[in-house]
């Protein structure tokens, strides 16, 4: 017994040193096909596959290639809305009605017609089980199959916004006939009646460019050419969304040809990566725009010559070129520069500059020499290319140059939301990024939702997005939208508007098309390799 | 020793309670609004998804009400629903922890054999170089930060040498093994696929080498002061004494003796490998359970906590019984009645 | 081998383990310093931010380069070792103290009460640590006193298990029998006889943790569990630089100051043991 085991010692030695040397030696690992693309991304945020239910960041990797929806925006003019499964479209004159005509040809991947019946079960589906996302359907009263190919949709109040919100992913056709097969429940009492999410985890019922062939949870989404497709074929035959959680890992996977894009680049990487031979970067404006909440109860916030000062002490160009490494656009109101009632010229017009000495005069006829108040974020976050613990210690030293002494208090993300939501931040870093891409979805801050947390409200600002969204007229909301913005940027408001992030991308540089998009972080079904 | 084995089980279960309590009143008391967190902002300006959910999750009931709810679903061994992907949570840890248990098994076995290796040389050697080669490696061992050695190796052994696989827990687009045990080292030799295996087992294996570089540190360490006490003891000096091969007189008296501080240190360490272990399965990008035990906490899915913590306490306690059994046969003496 | 070499293999070999000891000292003894006395030695304060001065090589005006905000790495790594060190200490020293409360209570009174205090042990080794840590700073907020908070909370129960075995052992020794026969109070006997008896080994277990507890204290920061910015904190400052490779010297400083900080009390616990301790672990 004994002597026995005195021998297993070296010869388990021995099978350890063979199996580590065997793991060494490349196992299955092949040179990458030519139709593959590895992106490189942390997925770990998608909580469900299902496209009618998810509402996370990750999520829109199955969205976006596997299904397709009545309508589409696309590069670079995001407000317009575009024809994807409906050909054409009637809106009613009070904006209340939409009817919508579907595609002759599109089908399923599974060969099934795309039907009014789909996309009215689709709809219904989404806003009745009552997930994450089931909010934005809120506008929806009714759906009506006028024929096979033709479905009225009726909501509640007029909606000129209504048509940009149907390209979101949440408002995604899947196949009601192989859904209901799997228990999916469209009628009202379906967040207890539908049991079709696990159909979700094993294959995807949609019309897009792809197909699911394969999700696994924090570990890949595998995408394959759906041959059935209606559009124009995509080049890759198989994509792959590889779960990688930490960005250095991203870089290295990038920079030896693991992978083909990464996308959660951090912008010190991006600077790094500049000018490697075999990679190239993509730069473009994300829908991240970020700014500074002045909480209006606060000392010495109360005062709105001081939230002014404030306005003027900021270095934003500091801002940019330090924080941001350059990778940023400064903005004089929260919407991205370009939408709809929001054009360049007008961007331009609402910035502040960086003045001290009117900063410091506005300081001194408020009779205030020297304030503390804190300054509350989202610890360790990024924003797009904005970090926050960065951006936190520029505004104090910047502020201090005033008087006004930041003390910096982060606080976790669970806990962040929780205290801006209360209003209890005295200052606050803040975001927006959209659900759709509609001027209205900027309107949350005149509209009780944010500007309540600041205890600050515009009843001109609350009219004129009201107003906005029942106009159908694309010239006249751009006219109203403009007004909102320049409500935002006046000086006794307690947002300092501060910048819109960058999205920045790294790429092997034989990929080629690459075409951003702010929802879907890129337009997979045009990539090529070169 | 069944009579023991059943008591201490028994024993068990209230230090379970407590933790499965702590955990629920540390959940639900911390000021936030899980609603608010696991809804998100914009949906939560709609009441009637507010109130859907609060129903659902039975956030509607008293506390202690909740608490017994879930009691009564744990004793029918069922884990409840996790809030942020709508399946059980048993389902979800069987994503999770075998990938763990993979993992820290093989970090564990190199790091017994490395560790005692090392420490009976150390000790044999005592004031040599070997025995001072192995105690400093030891204490560099322990002050390595986990977090920078694990980029570090990867700096090295992937993206610099090639020899590494890239992170994960197989090549992009790999299917994995058909799921059995959920442990891919052992359902691709249950389907006989070794290419799979040798696959899967080189991505391991710089995971496994950092989580193995600090357990063989606490092991060498054990191991030569064990060993240095037994081998100070009357039998080895007789053993030695009538002319028994040093070889022998080492491990058949001395080690065998020393064995069971090494035995109990060696099951802590394993404990807290299967207890997870977020920065190197971040760094490698591997599901395991301590990525697990941080996204659940940081969306406040309690159901999911609870599981992890559930699950955790239940290793401990499996492992310190397979410790207390292995005392046993380490030394006969031992006897539990 | 005879009787005579054996003493002098020991002789040089106490020899050897002091140049352990010492080198330990040695490399806690310089950063102790460096931290002590920071404002004398830094180049420029913590805090001083040059915007147009960030990412700079280490150079002749700043030894250590400088951060993304064009702070001086060298003055950070400085003061941050106040707040490494005093963390690592302060865990240990609260956390010991708990322990050995809990476990002198635990083996000296015995019954229900052992019962009890060793179950809540249980459930504290038991409990996924990472999971308390984010509660508390979920609910206290993140910064350097509620990691230490959080560290406390998991760090006493190897201490009151190490005391109520030693206390256990003592318990039934001649004298502490006799003090107790000559009437001595509960308390005076534990004050008086058991614990001057116990110190040894908490001193040697003490120093042994020094080096995990900065360890973990940094692990904390740089899940962002931990110190907050500007804060110089060593994990802080190593995950703010973690992704730089071009700029290494961001993350790299604060790194090696903590890992020759950790080896330091890591020779100098060996040293203590070896000195002082039974030869256990």
């Amino acid at each position: 017994m004994t002597r026995q085991r005195d021998r297993r010692v070296p010869v388990l030695a021995v099978t350890a040193v063979l199996i580590l040397g065997l793991g060494a030696a490349p196992g299955l690992r092949g040179a990458p096909a030519r139709d593959v693309l590895v992106i490189a991304k942390d997925i770990s945020d998608i909580r469900t596959p299902d496209p009618n239910k998810s509402y996370d960041v990750g999520g829109v990797f199955l969205q976006f290639p596997a299904y397709s929806r009545l309508v589409s925006q696309r590069a670079p003019d995001f407000w317009r809305v575009r024809p994807d499964l409906a050909v054409s479209w009637d809106i009613s004159r009070d904006a209340t009605v939409y009817t919508f005509k579907l595609r002759p040809d599109a089908v399923f991947a599974s060969g099934d017609p795309v039907t009014s019946e789909d996309v009215r079960f689709s709809l219904l589906r989404m806003k009745n089980i009552k997930g994450y996302g089931s909010f934005l359907a809120a506008p929806i009263k009714d759906i009506e199959t006028v024929d096979a190919k033709t479905v009225r949709i009726a909501l509640n109040n007029p909606d000129a916004a209504f048509l940009s919100v149907l390209a979101a992913g949440l408002f995604s056709i899947v196949n009601a006939r192989e859904v209901r097969a799997a228990g999916g429940v469209e009628t009202p009492g379906a967040d207890t009646l539908d049991k079709a999410e696990p159909l979700f985890y094993r294959a995807s019922t949609g019309s897009g460019s792809y197909v699911v062939r394969r999700y696994a949870r924090e570990s890949e989404i595998v995408l394959e050419r759906n041959e059935r497709y209606y559009g124009s074929k995509p080049y890759f035959r198989q994509v792959i969304v590889k779960h990688v959680k930490d960005p250095s890992t991203q870089a290295f996977m990038l920079q030896r040809g693991d992978a083909d894009i990464a996308l959660d680049l951090t912008v010190d990487q991006v600077e790094n990566l500049k000018g490697k031979p075999g990679l190239a970067i993509y730069e473009d404006p994300s829908a991240w725009t970020v700014y500074v909440g002045l909480n209006t109860s606060v000392k010495p916030w109360d005062n709105p010559r001081i939230r002014h000062a404030a306005r003027l002490a900021i270095d934003y160009d500091g801002v940019v070129s330090g924080v941001m490494r350059g990778h940023g656009r400064r903005i004089g109101s929260i919407m991205m520069p370009g939408m709809l009632g929001f054009p360049e010229p007008l961007n331009k017009e609402l910035l502040y500059p960086q003045d001290l000495r009117t900063a410091r005069a506005l300081m001194l006829q408020a009779g205030v020499t020297a304030a503390k108040v804190k300054l509350t974020w989202q610890a360790g976050s990024n924003y797009g290319t904005l970090n926050l613990d960065r951006l936190a210690q520029k505004l104090k030293a910047d502020l201090a140059r005033i008087g006004i002494d930041l003390e910096l208090t982060p606080a976790q993300p669970q806990i962040f939301l929780t205290y801006y939501r209360q209003g209890r931040p005295e200052t606050a870093i803040g975001f927006w990024f959209p659900d759709f891409m509609d001027p209205d979805n900027w309107s949350y801050f005149v509209t009780g939702f944010i500007d309540r947390r600041l205890r600050w409200s515009s009843p001109e600002g609350a009219r004129l997005v009201r107003d906005a969204k029942r106009t159908p007229d694309p010239a006249r909301r751009a006219e109203l939208y403009a007004q909102y913005n320049r409500v935002l940027a006046s000086s006794d408001s307690p947002y300092v508007h501060l910048v819109q992030s960058m999205a920045l991308v790294a790429a092997r540089a034989d990929v080629g098309n690459y075409r951003f998009h702010p929802l879907y972080f890129l337009e997979i079904d045009a990539l090529q390799r070169k | 020793m069944v009579t023991y084995l059943l008591r201490r089980l028994l024993l068990s279960i209230p230090p379970l309670l407590g933790i499965t309590f702590v955990t629920f009143l540390v959940s639900h008391t911390l000021p936030t609004d899980m609603v608010l967190i696991n809804l998100g902002d914009r949906a939560t300006q709609n009441p009637e998804l507010v109130e859907a959910f609060r129903r659902k999750w039975g956030l509607d009931r008293p506390f202690l009400m909740q608490y017994l709810v879930y009691l009564g679903h744990l004793l029918r061994g069922d884990l409840g629903i996790s809030i942020a992907t709508n399946r059980p949570v048993l389902a979800e840890l069987w994503l999770s922890l075998p990938m763990t248990v993979e993992l820290a098994t093989l970090a564990m076995a190199v790091a017994v054999l490395v560790g005692v290796g090392l420490g009976v040389l150390a000790a044999v050697s005592r004031d040599r170089v070997v025995d001072y080669l192995a105690r400093a490696l030891a204490a560099t061992g322990l002050a390595l930060p986990t977090f920078w050695f694990a980029i570090l190796l990867l700096l090295a052994f992937y993206f610099r040498l090639g020899w590494a696989p890239p992170p994960g827990r197989l090549d992009a687009g790999l299917a994995p093994p058909e799921a059995v045990t959920g442990m891919y080292l052992v359902d691709s030799l249950l389907r006989g696929n070794v290419a799979l295996f040798v696959e899967a087992l080189a991505h391991l294996i710089l995971p496994a080498a950092v989580l193995a570089t600090v357990a063989v540190s606490f092991i060498t360490r054990i191991t030569r002061a064990s060993m240095l006490e037994v081998l100070d003891r009357e039998y080895v000096r007789v053993a030695r004494a009538k002319g028994m091969p040093e070889r022998r007189v080492i491990i058949r008296h001395a080690l065998r003796n020393a064995l069971i501080p090494i035995i109990t240190v060696s099951g802590t360490l394993y404990a807290q490998l299967m207890s997870g272990t977020v920065m190197t399965e971040t760094i490698f990008s591997l599901p395991g359970l301590g990525r697990y035990a941080v996204s659940s906490a940081g969306s406040l899915d309690f159901p999911a906590v609870m599981g992890v913590a559930f699950v955790v306490g239940v290793i401990y306690i499996v492992i310190n019984l397979a410790v207390d059994v292995l005392y046993v046969f380490v030394n006969p003496r031992i006897r539990y009645a | 081998m005879n009787d005579s070499g054996l003493r002098r293999r020991r002789s040089s070999g106490r020899l050897r383990r002091r140049a352990g000891l010492t080198l330990g000292l040695v490399l806690v003894a310089v950063w102790v310093a460096a931290a002590v006395l920071a404002p004398l030695l830094s180049p420029a304060g913590p805090f001083d931010q040059q915007m147009e001065q960030s990412f700079r090589p280490p150079s002749r005006a700043h030894p250590f380069g400088t951060d993304d905000l064009g702070r001086d790495v060298l003055a950070r790594v400085l003061y941050g070792g106040r707040i490494t060190l005093t963390l690592g200490a302060g865990v240990v020293a609260v956390g010991s103290a708990l322990g050995l409360a809990v476990g002198a209570a635990s083996g000296f009174v015995g019954g229900w009460t052992d019962e009890v205090l060793m179950r809540a042990t249980e459930v504290i080794m038991a409990f996924p640590s990472i999971i308390l840590a984010m509660a508390i700073a979920v609910a206290l907020g993140p910064g350097i006193v509620n990691a230490g908070l959080a560290m406390v909370l998991v760090w006493w129960p190897p201490y009151a298990r190490l005391v109520r075995g030693e206390v256990l052992a003592v318990k039934q020794m001649e004298y502490v029998e006799a003090s107790v026969a000559l009437g001595q109070t509960p308390f005076g006997v534990l004050w008086r006889a058991i614990l001057p008896n116990v110190s040894s080994s908490v001193i040697v277990l003490v120093t042994v943790d020094l080096g995990g507890a900065i360890i973990t204290g940094a692990g904390l920061s740089f899940l962002g569990l931990g110190a907050v910015p500007p804060s110089p904190e060593w994990g802080a400052m190593v995950n703010a630089g973690k992704e730089l490779y071009q700029q290494w010297w961001v993350a790299t400083f604060p790194g090696l100051a903590m890992f020759m900080v950790v080896l330091g009390f890591n020779f100098l616990g060996d040293g203590v043991r070896d000195l002082l301790g039974p030869g256990r672990a």
